[in-house]
């Protein structure tokens, strides 16, 4: 094999690799740039980082896995607004009478305070 | 109305029944609501199933169907407050003080307060009855427990004495089957011992009142905790209640109202959820058709 011959094949294969070298990297520019679509990441904004814990007893070492699937229940999608609005009613007599307050178990007669929601 | 009440799941609980002839009935199933809630939910109890699973964090653990209700329950509605209503925050709730049933704890008994990164609601999986969580979470879901108690407490009622419920357990609200004529009457107050600030009448779904006026034991320290501090939330409302299409929901929104603070009546009003709101001075601000107060005559 003379020396030109050989000149023109190690082009050749030098050719080649470019070639290869090029290709892969365009290869690679177009996946990052499908996979940086199909799978969102954080949107940009800054957020303010927890404070950190204090001097705590415990050290266990917490590893948040990624979101999971919450099981679709009953209007999972939203908080429910009521069926229809509450409405005004005329005030009654609240106070709980005295004798409800000590006694554990026992029926409620008629024309009594209406249960109450409040903090517990 | 015609009810019965009794002391449960640490508060007092009652029935209502549209029927007096079904009151028996209704409370009997009431009953066996909240003592099935009780043995799976309690953070007080040693034998309650959630002690159990806590003690267990980091290895998957096999859950009864009810638990595995109440954890999606309030998986739930940790994402439908952004985060606000947390069931990751057990530690957080010791830290504060609140490591026992309520009754037992004393004013001055808790050591100072300090902030704790919540591990945060992302951290639970739970799929086919297996839950999974990292090491170190504890899971307190007294946030949305008892309102799912009021709701399945109410629907169970209401099929077994046939006739309309209201179920009050400490201050979650929650009615099912037909309502009397004009609704059932409710009150609204800082404390569901009353007395009620204001009466209104609600048709069906539920009220839930979250209040950082009751179940405080000390300055500062109540149950309500904000999952990003890691502590009781900041000074902002007295008081929050919510009408929604379920009593789970109306607990989720008042409680993520507590802890959203001055944003609370934007959040609320995005979600058309009537809500009355009283700050610690007492103003009230009402939000979507809850109703204005009618005044004694």
């Amino acid at each position: 094999m003379g020396s030109t011959q050989r000149d023109r094949l190690v082009q050749g294969v030098r050719a080649a690799r470019w070639t290869a070298g090029l290709g892969a990297a365009g290869l690679t520019a177009a996946f990052s740039v499908a996979a940086a679509h199909a799978f969102k990441g954080h949107d940009g904004r800054k957020t303010t980082a927890a404070p950190t814990r204090a001097t705590t007893t415990t050290t266990h070492k917490v590893t948040v896995p990624g979101p999971d699937r919450v099981p679709a229940i009953a209007g999972g999608g939203a908080l429910q607004p009521p069926q229809s609005a509450p409405q005004s009613a005329p005030p009654q007599q609240q106070q709980v009478p005295q004798q409800q307050q000590q006694a554990p178990q026992q029926q409620v007669p008629q024309q009594q305070a209406p249960p109450v929601s409040g903090g517990s | 109305m015609n009810g019965a009440r009794w002391e449960a799941l640490g508060t007092t609980a009652s029935v209502y029944v549209a029927d007096a002839a079904a009151l028996d009935a209704a409370r009997a199933a009431v009953e066996a609501e909240l003592a099935a809630i009780d043995a799976s939910c309690s953070r007080f109890r040693d034998d309650a199933e959630l002690e159990h699973v806590n003690a267990a964090a980091g290895a998957p653990k096999r859950v009864t169907p009810l638990l595995e209700e109440a954890i999606t329950v309030a998986l739930r509605a940790a994402r439908l407050s952004d985060g606000m209503v947390d069931p990751t925050i057990g530690e957080a709730l010791i830290l504060a003080g609140y490591d026992r049933d309520f009754a037992a704890i004393r004013r001055g008994d808790a050591p100072p307060l300090r902030a704790i990164t919540v591990p945060g609601w992302r951290a639970v999986r739970i799929h086919n009855g297996v839950l999974t969580m990292p090491r170190g979470v504890r899971l307190d879901l007294g946030a949305t427990a008892k309102a799912l108690a009021a709701d399945r407490a109410a629907s169970a009622a209401a099929r077994a004495a046939n006739t309309g419920v209201l179920v009050n357990l400490g201050g979650d609200i929650a009615v099912a089957g037909a309502a009397p004529a004009h609704g059932w009457t409710v009150g609204i107050g800082d404390d569901h011992r009353g007395p009620a600030d204001q009466t209104i009448t609600i048709r069906s779904g539920g009220v839930a009142t979250s209040s950082t006026a009751v179940r405080t034991w000390g300055p500062g320290r109540h149950h309500i905790i904000d999952p990003r501090t890691g502590m009781p939330t900041a000074p902002h409302w007295r008081t929050v209640s919510v009408a929604a299409g379920s009593c789970v929901d109306a607990n989720t929104a008042s409680t993520a109202a507590v802890v959203l603070g001055a944003q609370a009546p934007r959040w609320l009003s995005e979600r058309n959820l009537p809500a009355r709101l009283v700050a610690h001075d007492g103003a009230v601000t009402t939000i979507a058709d809850w109703p204005q107060e009618l005044l004694a005559a």
